[in-house]
């Protein structure tokens, strides 16, 4: 948190080479997050290169008034929750084929190179409803409070912590035989 | 069942890694876009956008369609629309287009080759962008020697070719003036035009002091050249438009260029202009001299 807030101070100043602590710093879990959200891994990539991208335009006048990781989380978030809109309205295939649901290959050019856990979390993620994948997934990888994810899904918190338990269990019943003791 | 608590934790280290390629690729164009937000220049994506208009701008001077806006007498004895029925003549146009986005910045280059029948190639950076129809066809880039996405500004303006509606002398000049709507006067410059074989036409902003400039050939009726110019942030666009006869369709081909781009003979420079030929017919690049 401290560290974010000098970066930001030094990208306000001008100092650019801030910007590859925050994209060091973030690359990983902002990939992770969307690549759970959307399982689509070009869609996911492209989101959040643009989310750091846009971030970039930004960092001169940015004003930090919580988290840095929260704030390119939800962007992320945002992103993806768009994606998701857009492809079921020009849908005419089914929906696991229009967001590739089902695919876990990597294309050529990717920029991620996913592990076998991480494959098998983000098929197990597919599987559960848009609003359960974002809590649980805004909240372990974007490291957001229930608070405000609630805020953000436009809901209570005793909802998003619903959406969060049912989420896990549905998650554990699909994954318990590879999760370590 | 075990734990949610071990659940969790299986979940938090599935990890990613990421190719360090494409880290740099990301991290260079978020220097970019922070370069280009320095103080001075046009800020954040509008920036961007006007850098877009401006270069599609350019192009659309090249294909004679904001040529047609700008209607009206030229210099008492020739017209726009003559301009624009000559170039519509022409069967094959280049324009290098610098842009630069504020006073100290250095300019980035477009290459725009059309060519007949819709068919258009870019180079921007190391990218080699192939158009039909206002659609990227595919792009390339030739550092890596494979097919990539291609450069977002060089899409726009390969789509805003097609689409000229959405970019006109007006839409530009709005933008240079902070998004205000103005009315737009172009005008001959009889006094910026030294030479009686070259015609001047400028259009100034109402609201700002951005202004555009084209330069034309009395005798032919051909544009080659266009200025676009905001001396409050440098923002500038200079290009250089030239006519030649046609090129060979294999100029315009992805699947031709696509072939060569993994054979070792062939030089980074040579595929840049890769079947490019002068208007004597003959190859212009090292690598095509050397063979």
């Amino acid at each position: 948190m401290v560290e974010d807030r000098v970066l930001v101070w030094r990208l306000n100043r001008g100092d650019a080479t801030a910007l590859s602590r925050v994209y060091e710093k973030y690359r990983e879990d902002l990939l992770r997050l969307a690549g759970s959200i959307l399982s689509d891994r070009t869609a996911a990539e492209d989101i959040v290169q643009d989310v750091f991208i846009r971030f970039a335009g930004l960092a001169r006048t940015f004003r930090l008034t919580g988290s840095l990781k929260g704030y390119l989380a939800t962007c992320v978030a945002n992103a993806a929750r768009n994606q998701i809109v857009a492809s079921r309205r020009r849908e005419t295939a089914g929906l696991d084929e229009a967001l590739g649901l089902a695919s876990d290959g990597a294309p050529p050019d990717a920029w991620a190179i996913y592990s076998e856990r991480f494959t098998r979390v983000a098929q197990a993620m597919a599987e559960l409803p848009v609003e359960q994948r974002e809590v649980v997934t805004l909240h372990l990888y974007g490291d957001l409070p229930f608070r405000e994810i609630a805020a953000w899904q436009k809901t209570s918190i005793k909802t998003v912590q619903s959406r969060y338990r049912y989420g896990l269990e549905k998650l554990r019943s699909l994954l318990d035989g590879e999760v370590e003791e | 069942m075990k734990p949610l608590k071990d659940m969790v934790r299986f979940i938090r280290h599935a990890r990613i890694d990421t190719k360090s390629s494409m880290d740099m690729q990301v991290q260079r164009k978020m220097r970019d876009a922070y370069d280009d937000s320095a103080p001075g220049h046009v800020t954040g994506y509008a920036g961007g956008r006007i850098a877009r208009l401006a270069v599609a701008a350019v192009v659309l001077v090249g294909a004679g369609v904001l040529i047609d806006r700008l209607a009206g007498p030229f210099n008492g004895s020739v017209a726009w629309a003559q301009v624009a029925q000559r170039f519509q003549s022409v069967s094959f146009a280049y324009a290098s287009i610098y842009v630069r986005n504020y006073a100290l910045a250095e300019p980035r280059q477009y290459e725009l080759w059309m060519g007949k029948g819709g068919y258009a190639r870019m180079r921007v950076g190391s990218q080699v962008i192939f158009g039909r129809d206002g659609q990227v066809s595919r792009a390339f880039d030739i550092w890596q020697r494979r097919a990539v996405k291609a450069d977002p500004a060089a899409a726009d303006i390969l789509r805003m070719l097609q689409t000229p509606d959405e970019v006109s002398l007006e839409t530009v000049i709005r933008c240079l003036s902070g998004g205000k709507l103005v009315d737009i006067t172009p005008a001959v410059n009889t006094e910026a035009a030294i030479g009686e074989d070259l015609a001047i036409f400028d259009a100034q902003s109402a609201v700002s002091p951005g202004w555009v400039r084209i330069y034309a050939l009395r005798e032919s009726k051909l544009p080659v050249g266009l200025r676009i110019w905001d001396p409050v942030e440098g923002f500038s666009v200079d290009a250089l438009i030239t006519y030649a006869k046609d090129q060979p369709a294999i100029f315009f081909d992805p699947n031709a260029f696509e072939a060569r781009l993994t054979e070792p003979g062939y030089s980074n420079i040579a595929l840049a202009y890769l079947f490019l030929k002068d208007p004597g017919g003959q190859d212009v690049t090292p690598g095509d001299l050397d063979r």
